[in-house]
C-alpha cells in the first residue's frame, strides 16, 4: 500500500462527523415549510390580469367623469378660444347682454379665431395695437363691475340660464362676434356649478398674479357666497 | 429529489439523512471558522430547498449538492481573497508543516486515533484549491474529471492540485504515515 492509499484509508476512517442537531431540525424545518406552501400557479397570469383591471378602470371612471362633467374636459379649449378668464369673471345675465354688446364685442371678437379678420379693421379704429389689450381689460373690469348685482342671481338662476341662453345670444347678438359672450356664459356659468373650491382658488390666484385685482376680488366674494364654509389658507393673498 | 420537488417533504428528509454528513464535512473541514462553516452548510441546504422544482436527474444528487457545495466554498474563499493566490503555485516549494495539534490526553489515544488527527489537521492546513480537490475526492468519491466538471476548472489543474495536496499531506503526517 503506497502513502497516497494510506492517506486516503486513514481519510476514510476520519468520515464520522454529522451535523449537530440543531442544524438539521434548523434544515428540515425550513425544507418542510417550503414543501408545504402551494405554488400559487396563477402568478404568470398576475401581470396581465393586473394590467387589464388598470385600464378598465381607468376607461370607466373617464367616462363616467364625461358623462357627469362634460364641462371639465371642454373648459380648456373654450375658454382660450373666447380668451375671457374662467370661472371668476362673471358673465353678464342675459338680459345684460343687450348693454354689454357695443362694448364687449369688440374685445372678444379679437380673440375669436373665426372672427379674426372681421376684428382687425375694428381694432385699428379704436387703438393702436399695443393699447388693444390694454382696453380690452378695461373693458372687461368695466363688464365685472356692472355683472356684480347680478351674479348670485345667476348663480340660482343658471339651470334656466343654461336652457335660455341659446335663444337669448341669437336674440342679444346678431353678429358673429357676439355668439362668443353667449356661449361662454353658459359654459361659464356650468363650470362654476362643478368647479372645485380648489380650482376655483386657484383661478382667483391666477387672475391675482397677472395683476387683474379687481376680477380676483370679485372672484373671491363669489367663492365666498359660493363656499362660506371653506377654510382659505391664511397665505391666500387675495381676500 | 423529484418527490421533494412535488411537495413530498419526506423524500427530502430521506435524502438530507444521506449526504448531511457528506456535506457537512466537506464544509467544516474548509472553513477554519465554524460559525461560518455552519452557516455555509445551512445555505447548501437552502439552495437545495429553492432549487427543488429546477433540479434535473440528468447527474447524481449527489453531483448536483456536491456542485452547490462546491460553488458556496469557492465563492467563500474568493471574497476572503484566499482562492486565486493559490491558484499558480504549482512549483512552489513545499512549506514545511506546523506542529500540529496538540493532544491533551496523548495516552488515552490509539495511534489510529492520532493519524487520523493529525491528519486532518494536515488537510487543515492545505491550500483551499488543493484542500477542497482532496476532500471532493475522498468524501464524494468522485473521479479527476468529475472533480474538474464540477469546479469548472481543467482536468490537469485538478490533477496538479491533487498532486500537491498529497505531497503536502505525507510531509505534514511524517512519521505518524
Amino acid at each position: 500500500m503506497n502513502d497516497d492509499d494510506k492517506l486516503s484509508r486513514l481519510y476514510q476512517q476520519s468520515r464520522t462527523d454529522e451535523p449537530p442537531l440543531k442544524l438539521d431540525s434548523a434544515v428540515l424545518s425550513h425544507a418542510r415549510k417550503a414543501a408545504g406552501k402551494k405554488s400559487f400557479h396563477l402568478s404568470r397570469w398576475l401581470a396581465p390580469v393586473a394590467a387589464v383591471a388598470t385600464i378598465t378602470l381607468t376607461a370607466s371612471l373617464i367616462i363616467l367623469m364625461k358623462s357627469e362633467h362634460p364641462d371639465v374636459f371642454e373648459a380648456p379649449a373654450l375658454s382660450d378660444k373666447l380668451g375671457v378668464p374662467e370661472q371668476v369673471a362673471p358673465k353678464p345675465a342675459p338680459a345684460e347682454l343687450n348693454k354689454l354688446k357695443p362694448e364687449t364685442a369688440e374685445p372678444e371678437a379679437m380673440d375669436s379665431g373665426k372672427s379674426r379678420d372681421q376684428a382687425a379693421p375694428a381694432r385699428s379704429r379704436m387703438a393702436p395695437a399695443g393699447e388693444a389689450a390694454q382696453q380690452r381689460q378695461l373693458l372687461q373690469e368695466k363688464r365685472m363691475l356692472k355683472a356684480m348685482p347680478a351674479a348670485p342671481a345667476m348663480q340660482d338662476a343658471a339651470g334656466d340660464a343654461e336652457k335660455k341662453s341659446e335663444g337669448m345670444a341669437g336674440a342679444a347678438v346678431g353678429n358673429a362676434s357676439g355668439k362668443a359672450p353667449a356661449a361662454a356664459s353658459v359654459t361659464d356659468i356650468k363650470k362654476e356649478k362643478v368647479l372645485s373650491p380648489e380650482a376655483w382658488l386657484a383661478e382667483i390666484l391666477r387672475l391675482h398674479e397677472e395683476g387683474r385685482e379687481m376680477e380676483a376680488a370679485e372672484g373671491m366674494k363669489r367663492f365666498r357666497l359660493q363656499y362660506p364654509d371653506y377654510k382659505v389658507p391664511d397665505d391666500f393673498p387675495v381676500r | 429529489m423529484l418527490a421533494y420537488g412535488k411537495g413530498d417533504a419526506r423524500a427530502f428528509e430521506l435524502l438530507y439523512a444521506r449526504h448531511k454528513g457528506m456535506v457537512y464535512r466537506l464544509v467544516m473541514r474548509s472553513i477554519a471558522d465554524k460559525a461560518l462553516a455552519e452557516e455555509i452548510y445551512q445555505e447548501v441546504w437552502l439552495s437545495v430547498v429553492i432549487a427543488r422544482k429546477r433540479y434535473r436527474p440528468d447527474a447524481k444528487f449527489m453531483t448536483w449538492v456536491g456542485r452547490i457545495v462546491s460553488n458556496k466554498l469557492i465563492d467563500h474563499f474568493r471574497k476572503s481573497g484566499q482562492w486565486e493566490p493559490y491558484l499558480q503555485e504549482a512549483g512552489e516549494e513545499l512549506e514545511e508543516c506546523a506542529a500540529g495539534p496538540v493532544y491533551h490526553d496523548p495516552e488515552a489515544m490509539t495511534h489510529i486515533n492520532r493519524q487520523v488527527a493529525r491528519l486532518l489537521f494536515c488537510v487543515e492546513q492545505l491550500p483551499p484549491p488543493q484542500r477542497q480537490v482532496f476532500l471532493m475526492k475522498e468524501e464524494m468519491g468522485l473521479r479527476l474529471d468529475e472533480i474538474a466538471a464540477m469546479m469548472s476548472a481543467g482536468h490537469e489543474a485538478i490533477k496538479s492540485r491533487l498532486r500537491y495536496a498529497m505531497s503536502r499531506l505525507k510531509a505534514c503526517m511524517g512519521d505518524l504515515l
